[in-house]
């Protein structure tokens, strides 16, 4: 009699969903997986060998990572989120610019307009309910918070730029704007300092350096 | 507001309809939802059992004897028949095969490539159609092998890790 026996590795699949692989530099289907090797006989495992642990597989180039990979979140809901993010201090800074007509409507859509991650077809009817959204400082502090951590410096300041300039153009911005913006600011992690740099930049008049990525 | 999903069951997310979520849009990790998005019927089911929650086996088993194409048949035909009787005595005349085998191990090295039937592999030159695993590795045991490498021969006195070619 031949005997056919061995180890392989069983996994176990937890879970899945969409990540930000490292490896492919991009977003992707994963697993999430356990996985302990048997001993096996004719193929079929019979004693349980040594566990390998868990971890999170890429669908696509089929590398192993720990769970810690799924703490960033994929480009899309990045995306997402920084939409979010920017419709929130927008539509706050409009509610604080009363009253809310069409100028102001008209301004913060304008502001909107060079903002990423807001989708086509946003329009006044939308901002007005944002405006009405928005007007607590709670929610857009829980609508910064998911961006603070990822954005960068770059896109903070770029972030910042556009809404200085958008106060600066509200016809009845008072003192609670230019507070405001100093609130969104110490969200995103910016310096009071480095928020008056980027307040100098805006009166220079000097060109943005690009997106808010 | 997003109900909590059941206490450890492998779920996903289930959108309400007319809410435009991006791909990876898991409440459970932070995610936001959109206050324009519409809310949800009433008793909508926001978590759903993740159908690939379960289990998989690896691609192919690693063994220590590599027999004649003849003898792999015979064997095919005679597993189908052989019910697993007992283990210790099994795994005592397995050992005695392994040590007897290992004597005569012609030990190949990373980078060789190998391929054969599902049960059975050989070499076979990397530039053949039927070089399906390509070794990535030798080691001493097959828990050092890299994890991508679920497939691996015992060559007796030392383990060559695969992966698929
Ligand atoms: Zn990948």
């Amino acid at each position: 009699m031949i005997i056919i026996w061995g180890w392989r590795a069983i996994r176990k699949v937890l879970g899945s969903g969409r990540f930000f692989c490292p490896q492919c530099g991009g977003d992707t289907d994963y697993k999430h997986l356990a996985l302990r090797r048997w001993f096996t006989i004719f193929f079929i495992p019979i004693i349980p060998l040594k566990d390998l642990g868990t971890c999170v597989e890429c669908s696509r180039c089929r590398t192993a990572f720990t769970e810690r990979v799924l703490d960033v979140t994929t480009l899309e809901v990045f995306a997402h989120h920084q939409g979010l993010a920017n419709r929130a201090v927008v539509a706050h800074l409009v509610s604080l610019s009363p009253p809310v007509d069409d100028t102001t409507v008209g301004e913060g859509l304008l502001a909107l307009a060079s903002a990423p991650g807001v989708r086509d077809g946003y329009d006044g009817e939308a901002l007005s309910a944002d405006v009405s959204f928005f007007a607590d400082p709670g929610a857009v502090a829980a609508y910064l918070r998911p961006i603070a951590a990822e954005m960068t410096i770059e896109g903070r300041e770029e972030f910042l730029r556009r809404m200085i300039v958008l106060v600066a153009r509200l016809p009845h911005a008072g003192p609670s704007a230019g507070l405001a913006i100093e609130h969104v600011a110490a969200a995103l992690a910016v310096s009071p300092a480095h928020l008056a740099g980027i307040r100098q930049h805006v009166q220079s008049g000097a060109p943005a350096a690009g997106g808010d990525l | 507001m997003i109900p909590a999903p059941p206490e450890g069951a492998s779920v996903l997310f289930n959108p309400p309809p007319g809410w435009a979520a991006p791909a990876g849009f898991d409440p459970r990790r932070g995610h936001l939802v959109d206050p324009a998005w519409p809310s949800a019927p009433e008793g909508w089911a926001f978590w759903l059992p993740d159908a690939s929650a379960g289990r998989e086996h690896a691609a192919l088993p690693s063994t220590t004897l590599r027999p004649t194409q003849a003898e792999a048949r015979s064997v095919r035909l005679r597993n189908r028949l052989i019910v697993v009787g007992a283990v210790v005595v099994v795994v005592g005349i397995g050992l005695a095969a392994w040590a007897g085998l290992a004597s005569s191990s012609n030990q190949p090295g990373a980078g060789s490539c190998w391929g054969g039937s599902s049960e059975w592999l050989h070499e076979v030159p990397c530039s053949s159609a039927e070089a399906d695993y390509v070794a990535v590795g030798r080691t001493a045991s097959p828990d050092e092998c890299p994890y991508t490498s679920d497939t691996y021969l015992d060559l007796g006195d030392a383990i060559l890790c695969l992966e698929p070619n």
